[in-house]
């Protein structure tokens, strides 16, 4: 009856073992979107993975956002 | 890497709600939920301000560090999503959030909630970029199609700004120099008043 016990407990007490640092990473961390089993929007065409470019299309689109370039 | 943000001009807002409609639209948001909202500030006083509040995509995003089932996660570019399918729907996000951007639709009778419903920066969420699911889930994922979110895109006077953190603050940079004047053009003092109440 005691080892059932002493079995119980550390069953219990597994649950309390999470490593935070870990979850950190998971949540936060670069490869979290990939984790959460996401993908990020310049692995579609017509950037097909090429980041720099997908980010150059970003910015000068919301650079467009400001009408004092746009009249000039 | 860019941080993704978005950044309301409170010396624009004129309270129009197009940025609520535009989002409801682009994303077939539930009856009941609200994504994006404008918040206006003394109210029916000369001088009102008006701001349009969403999620923020905080850098250290509370609701993630709440969230009892580690369902909400965050991207390189910033943008904060959630996974619906693993979301129990238990509400610490929108207690976590200092904006209250976490929504809850009304899924049946007696106030049951569904599955948390949040700003998504127009990103979608955890399916195949563009499908029927991410759609359903999520609303549109314009960032894959190249395009910002449909808020910022839509505003009439432009107030509601979105993209890169360096973009937009060059876009204000901009604004505030032809403006003239001082440092109240922007900020808290223009967005707050001068603290007299």
């Amino acid at each position: 009856m005691k080892r059932l016990c002493a079995v119980l407990c550390v069953l219990a007490l597994a649950g309390c073992g999470e490593n935070i640092a870990h979850r950190q990473e998971r949540l936060y961390g670069p490869d979290a979107y990939r984790i959460a089993g996401d993908t990020v929007p310049w692995s579609n065409p017509p950037w097909n993975g090429d980041q720099a470019a997908w980010q150059r299309d970003m910015d000068n689109r919301a650079r467009m956002l400001n009408e004092y370039r746009r009249t000039n | 890497m860019a941080r993704m943000r978005f950044l309301c001009d409170a010396e624009r807002c004129i309270d129009c709600n197009a940025c609520v409609t535009a989002c409801k639209n682009e994303n077939e948001v539930p009856w009941g939920v609200n994504r994006r909202r404008v918040v206006t500030l003394n109210e029916g006083v000369p001088g009102e301000k008006s701001i349009s509040v969403a999620c923020m995509h905080c850098t250290d995003a509370p609701c993630i560090a709440v969230c009892p089932v580690s369902c909400i996660y965050q991207r390189p570019d910033g943008i904060v999503l959630h996974n619906k399918d693993v979301c129990i729907g238990c509400g610490y996000c929108f207690y976590a959030c200092p904006f209250g951007a976490p929504q809850f639709p009304q899924t049946s009778a007696f106030g049951m909630r569904g599955k948390m419903d949040k700003c998504t920066f127009c990103a979608g969420g955890p399916e195949p970029d563009g499908s029927k699911a991410e759609m359903t889930k999520y609303g549109r994922n314009r960032l894959a199609e190249g395009r910002l979110p449909a808020c910022a895109e839509m505003c009439s006077t432009k107030a509601l700004i979105a993209g890169d953190g360096d973009v937009l603050s060059e876009i204000m940079r901009t604004r505030v120099s032809v403006r003239g004047g001082n440092n109240e053009l922007m900020g808290w003092g223009t967005a707050y008043g001068k603290g007299v109440r």
